[in-house]
């Protein structure tokens, strides 16, 4: 049976949209959370959302690299040692290669993709990690594997989530920690319902059509994500996991 | 922004080489440079220089640069 009961797990961007669903699925299943956005009221209803008690709230931008530590290890000596992370604070963008420059780049890697390493590394300390094992996730997206105009930047902050979780599984498996990352397809988010607004109409309509299953559902990734929290998971690291409703099989 | 600079940075930045003469009243839709990559490029363009989020709906509405210019707020530009 799936359960998290008596896991403490530490879920990013649960502000909005999958966060919030995995947040929501998480501490449904018998989790306790520290659940980290920025913004005061969309966290808080997250917040009121939780099954259980004794759930941890932290007002926080994670690329604020400086103060990122001591506010997490708090947090975690509060909450105690940790058994899961799962990273689904993101950021998208749709810019085409000539519109890029350094500075977009240098916001999408911070929020995307160091954010996640930075977390990582805070979070395996043997201070803050159970000693008998912890799973990460990272929601990376199937634009990190694959390409589409106007998304070098988005793809390649996404695809090196990928290799970098690969490089983790195996740096710490000595210390029981698995780490996977969750590649989605479109979602229906407020992620996906702004870039659906920005895309040119054809492009939007030319995106329903190639997911065979049509848009995914936030639970749809919640189901996946609390699978790779669990211990049904125990021999799963290491790897991505597409879950696209056949969008990238064709 | 001033008008005259806005058009050159247009200019540049979505590389038309189609036509001779570039102006506020340029049709930008038989452009042969204007498909959807162009779309994506101004509504980062508009992004960057007014801070502010056009639609594609907004976008499909527009015929020539003067379009644009009302769109993003004829305020905003000086002669
Ligand atoms: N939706 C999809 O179709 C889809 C597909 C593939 C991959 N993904 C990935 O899945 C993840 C979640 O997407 P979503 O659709 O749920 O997006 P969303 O609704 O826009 O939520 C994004 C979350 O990230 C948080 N966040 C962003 N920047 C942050 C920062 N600097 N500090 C702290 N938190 C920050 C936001 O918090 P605040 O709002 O409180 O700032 C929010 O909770 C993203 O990584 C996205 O790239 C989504």
């Amino acid at each position: 049976m799936l359960d998290l009961i008596g896991k403490k797990i530490l879920i990013s961007g649960a502000s909005s949209g999958i966060g919030r669903e995995c947040a929501i699925f998480c501490s449904k299943i018998g989790a306790t959370l520290i659940i980290i956005g920025r913004d005061k009221s969309r966290l808080q209803n997250t917040l009121d959302s939780l099954s259980g008690k004794n759930h941890i709230q932290l007002l926080l931008d994670i690329t604020d690299f400086e103060s990122l530590e001591s506010v997490i290890s708090k947090a975690i000596e509060n909450i105690g040692k940790i058994d899961g992370f799962l990273h689904c604070a993101g950021i998208e963008s749709t810019v085409p290669l000539r519109s890029m420059n350094a500075k977009k780049y240098r916001e999408l890697f911070s929020v995307n993709t160091i954010s996640a390493l930075e977390l990582s590394r805070i979070i395996s300390k043997k201070k803050n990690i159970n000693p008998n094992g912890a799973s990460f996730i990272f929601i990376s997206s199937v634009m990190g594997i694959l390409g589409a105009s106007g998304k070098v930047g988005y793809c390649s902050s996404k695809s090196a989530l990928i290799s970098a979780s690969k490089a983790m599984a195996v740096e710490l498996a000595p210390k029981k920690i698995r780490v996977n990352c969750v590649l989605p397809g479109m979602v229906e988010t407020e992620m996906t319902k702004k870039m659906i607004l920005e895309l040119p109409t054809e492009s939007a309509k030319e995106i329903k059509t190639k997911h065979p299953l049509g848009y995914g559902e936030t639970i749809d990734i919640a189901n996946l994500c609390a699978f790779l929290l669990s211990d049904l998971s125990k021999w799963i690291t290491g790897t991505e996991l597409v879950i696209d409703g056949g969008y990238s099989c064709q | 922004m001033k008008k005259s600079d806005f058009l050159n940075e247009l200019h540049e930045f979505l590389e038309i080489e189609s036509v001779e003469s570039f102006n506020v009243n340029t049709n930008l839709i038989n452009l042969d440079e204007y498909d959807s990559l162009a779309i994506m490029s101004i509504v980062a363009f508009i992004d960057e220089k007014f801070s502010s989020k056009l639609t594609s709906n907004q976008l499909a509405g527009i015929v020539t640069i003067k379009d644009l210019i009302e769109l993003v707020g004829n305020e905003k530009f000086e002669d």
